[in-house]
């Protein structure tokens, strides 16, 4: 939250507006903002409601930055880390949880939440845990590949690597994610 | 640089010696502004102005990091050492480390000297920054040069969180500085001073925990790993002996049969 912290006071901004508020990541980052005295509230429109999803969620976007524009916050997606390497990098310019795995949120919540992508993928590893341990041991400890994913079905695994290919254009513009780990998203994970 | 000179002035009160830590005048992640926050120094005479409040002959000696502009138009990653009203001992980094998160290799000079330096009460310190306590030729240097206390300025990030800590959990990298400074402490027989930062840039959270360890390797005072502290100690120069006297090996030691090895090393 230090992060959180500082990232207000250098973009002059009074609080943060979050996006997906009701998940798991959402509800625990807005517990943390409750603790630690930043100003937060939930994007307008973020309960879920309208036909279509797709659009629905663009829209909750676009209000967000509205919101944020006029009250001079910053806008926040709690997308977690396992996400953001597998493809779903939201353009929101904090990302608070970017390097907290979703092994972790579900271990702290009860639940975790990505893409349908990659809850698929999660499901066919066995677990959101296997897709962790899997992505710890090749990015953070280093390991070949095919040591690192030896725990999973071929076929998963190179759904993991093809995931992870698609998002290098995208975390190479991804937002601000506090560092925790050893290779982290934007600091020195830049593939 | 003004706001930060002012805040270490106002916190120098009642000691010998202040240290505050890595680049603590400009903040750490400065990259390609080090052209724009470089002053210039010359050892022996009075600080620039904008330090000038640190440099009283009557304040406390006081340990403050900049970036220095170095006559050879590099820029360096430096400590330095106020008092008396002029600048009495800097110190370059030696090893600006360029991996992982790290890139100061691109933007800082890499100093090419340690020295030791004489404190109030006949202390001889060493001066090093942040990565040069990793480099174990430098402590041995340091300490095979007389250096009772090895005075550490740091801005060292945590990376890795891991079970452990007052509070249940701690970054990895903490815990392996918290290794070095007592095993360098204990190795040595001296005392180990780390000011290391605290708070965030630019999404790096510093790890904070800077302490003073003694001679056998103890840690005497800490500080937690978030907020600003305050950690005062007064050194024992009795201690040294003790915890040297159980020991043989730096009464032993030969720097010739290093001085001889390094040659045979380096000249391959």
């Amino acid at each position: 939250m230090g992060v959180v912290h500082q990232a207000l006071q250098d973009a002059h901004a009074y609080g943060v507006i979050v996006l997906e508020p009701h998940g798991p990541e959402g509800a625990l980052f807005l517990r943390w903002c409750e603790k630690t005295r930043v100003e937060a509230a939930a994007a307008p429109g973020a309960n879920g409601e309208g036909t279509d999803p797709g659009a629905s969620a663009e829209l909750v976007r676009a209000a967000g930055r509205i919101a944020a524009a006029g009250r001079g916050a910053l806008v926040v997606h709690p997308v977690n880390r396992t996400a953001l390497l597998l493809g779903d990098i939201p353009p929101e310019p904090l990302l608070p949880l970017g390097d907290v795995p979703a092994s972790v949120i579900q271990t702290c919540t009860g639940g975790w939440s990505g893409s349908e992508s990659v809850t698929s993928l999660a499901n066919r590893a066995g677990g959101v845990e296997a897709l962790d341990r899997a992505l710890f041991r090749w990015l953070e400890r280093r390991e070949p590949f095919a040591v690192a994913t030896s725990e999973l079905a071929p076929e998963v695994a190179c759904a993991l690597r093809s995931r992870f290919q698609a998002g290098r254009f995208g975390r190479r513009r991804a937002g601000l994610v506090p560092k925790l780990g050893y290779r982290t998203v934007g600091h020195d994970l830049r593939i | 640089m003004a706001a930060n000179v002012a805040a270490i002035a106002s916190a120098a009160r009642a000691a010998d010696l202040i240290v505050t830590p890595e680049l603590s005048l400009t903040g750490y992640d400065v990259r390609d502004a080090v052209h724009d926050l470089a002053i210039a120094i010359e050892p022996g005479a009075a600080p620039p102005l904008q330090l000038e409040p640190l440099a009283g002959e009557s304040t406390p000696e006081v340990i403050v990091g900049l970036v220095e502009a170095g006559g050879d138009g590099i820029p360096y990653n430096t400590a330095i050492l106020l008092g008396g009203g002029r600048i009495r001992h800097f110190h370059r980094k030696i090893y600006p480390p360029t991996y992982g998160l790290f890139d100061e290799g691109r933007f800082f000079g890499r100093g090419q000297m340690l020295d030791t330096f004489e404190l109030a009460g006949g202390w001889r310190a060493a001066l090093l920054v942040c990565e040069d306590l990793w480099h174990p030729a430098l402590t041995y240097l340091a300490a095979m040069s007389g250096a009772d206390l090895l005075i550490v300025a740091a801005a060292a990030p945590g990376r890795g969180v891991v079970e452990g800590g007052p509070d249940g959990s701690a970054f990895a990298s903490s815990l392996a500085w918290n290794e070095l400074v007592s095993v360098t402490a204990r190795t040595y027989g001296v005392y180990v001073a780390l000011s290391n930062r605290v708070g965030s840039e630019d999404g790096v959270t510093f790890a904070g925990g800077s302490r003073i360890v003694g001679p056998d390797g103890a840690v005497l005072v800490s500080a937690a790993d978030t907020g600003e502290h305050r950690l005062e100690l007064v050194l024992e120069p009795a201690e040294l002996a003790r915890a040297r006297q159980p020991y043989a090996h730096l009464r032993d030691d030969d720097p010739r049969f290093l001085a001889r090895a390094l040659g045979r090393l380096v000249a391959l």
